[in-house]
């Protein structure tokens, strides 16, 4: 017996996937979880924390904000440094007419928070797919290492490759195929190019997604930056169809 | 010098390698040395050999893609199978690369004619805060055969960790997610309306109509 549940939230679809499981009321409390998130980071809603903070009507020490909201602001601002200004939530177009919008870092966090909750009440084989990001609990329904396909940044129909990975393990992809060519360079406020898509792969998905979203920002060479990240590995398929991975990245590539 | 002509095939090429082949070109007669020449066929016909070289290295380099593509398949069936082929050839730069092996440096002793004796030719190293990046040119029997990104160890351990391996492969076939069998496709992120035509989306589809969950 597994659940299996597609929910259209923050903007996106998440399609949650518990193997050996009949827990709805987990599955309810996920979606719960997920709402409650774009309640207060959707950059789209007009009275969100978030675009009051973007509009500077609440400051970030302010008490009325909580923990997680904190957490968030810390974890961005940590990223806007680690990548050298290329992840930087506080220079980025927002939908809310601002300049902040840490939707890139909220979705993979948002979600690798939800596998916490399933992993915690004892479901250790789960697929929660969100918008296209990817976290994995143990193995799939065969009892086999999950199969994760990468789409094809030219094809929707196919795929350019596929994994196969044993959860926990968290799998996010950044490309310009999707919502046009999104990913912006927050140094110069240019679309950034050279890169069809980039995928990462670590232990969490905030982190991946970030750092898929930084790699996309900085062409190939930022594979040589995602190595020095200790625990991920990517690859990146060019603006012409080649593919280029870190060296760790070959171990997941099926065979 | 720059060119209008930025495609390989009826791909466009990447503007990294477009820029780093621009520099290659430029630097070709300092990297083959002296002897130089230019090539009879190419001198009679164009009026700017080193651009006329680059294109018709343009469409070698694209048949000696599918060639090796060929060969590769062969040798590893997981390749075929996987919908790759590789678009790298031997690299003399990275000892760690397992690539094909096509050109020996001994076929220059047989082609005394050439105009650039035979063997990879690695261009202008661009440094910038990432790392270095360097592209280079393989020629066979005086002609440019393969155009490479070779992102060159820089005595940074980082570095080292990508050459290894950070070789470019060309994605000429892409695999049906059926013959695959995935549980699920990361990509970037859809919105809920063309979520209805992704392959999560069908992946989804097929559960449901199995009966797993809701």
């Amino acid at each position: 017996m597994s659940v299996h549940h597609v929910e259209h939230v923050m903007g996106t679809t998440v399609s949650i996937d518990l193997v050996d499981s009949h827990d709805r009321s987990l599955v309810d409390e996920l979606v719960a979880w997920l709402y409650e998130v774009d309640e207060v980071f959707s950059p789209y809603k007009e009275h969100s924390l978030i675009s009051r903070i973007g509009r500077g009507e609440v400051a970030p020490t302010d008490t009325e904000v909580p923990h997680d909201v904190r957490e968030v602001l810390q974890r961005c601002g940590e990223l806007a440094e680690a990548t050298d200004g290329a992840f930087d939530v506080w220079s980025q177009p927002s939908p809310n007419g601002t300049r902040f919008d840490p939707c890139g870092y909220v979705k993979g966090w948002s979600v690798q928070r939800a596998a916490h909750l399933v992993r915690s009440r004892g479901v250790a084989d789960f697929c929660i797919n969100a918008g296209g990001d990817v976290v994995l609990g143990g193995y799939d329904h065969d009892g086999c290492p999950w199969k994760v396909g990468i789409r094809h940044p030219f094809d929707p129909q196919s795929l350019a490759l596929v994994l196969h990975e044993v959860g926990p393990v968290a799998i996010a992809t950044s490309g310009t195929y999707e919502r046009g060519a999104h990913i912006v360079d927050p140094r110069t406020g240019r679309p950034s190019t050279e890169l069809a898509s980039a995928t990462v792969i670590g232990p969490d998905l905030a982190q991946a997604d970030a750092f898929a979203t930084t790699v996309c920002v900085m062409g190939v060479e930022g594979l040589h930056w995602l190595a020095g990240q200790p625990g991920y590995s990517g690859c990146v398929i060019t603006a012409a169809g080649r593919l280029v991975t870190t060296d760790s990245f070959n171990r997941h590539r099926a065979a | 010098m720059t060119t209008p002509h930025n495609t390989i095939g009826d791909r466009p090429i990447d503007p990294l390698l477009q820029h780093r082949l621009d520099q290659l070109i430029a630097r070709a007669p300092l990297a083959a040395g002296s002897a130089v020449s230019p090539a009879p066929r190419l001198a009679g016909r164009r009026a700017k050999p080193a651009r006329a070289a680059k294109l018709s290295a343009l469409a070698l380099s694209t048949v000696s893609t599918v060639m090796l593509a060929g060969l590769f398949a062969q040798h590893a069936d997981n390749v075929d199978s996987i919908g790759f082929t590789t678009g790298t050839i031997s690299d003399p730069v990275l000892p760690t690369a397992t690539t094909a092996q096509t050109t020996p440096a001994t076929v220059a002793a047989t082609a005394p004619d050439t105009l650039v004796a035979d063997g990879a030719y690695a261009g202008i190293a661009d440094s910038n805060r990432w790392g270095n990046v360097q592209v280079q040119v393989v020629y066979s029997s005086g002609q440019i055969t393969d155009v490479q990104i070779v992102q060159y160890p820089d005595g940074d351990n980082k570095s080292v960790r990508i050459n290894a391996r950070a070789l470019p492969t060309l994605i000429s076939e892409s695999i049906s997610a059926q013959r695959a069998d995935v549980s699920t496709v990361s990509g970037a992120t859809y919105t809920s309306v063309s979520y209805r035509v992704s392959l999560q989306s069908a992946i989804d589809n097929a559960k449901a109509a199995m009966g797993v969950g809701s």
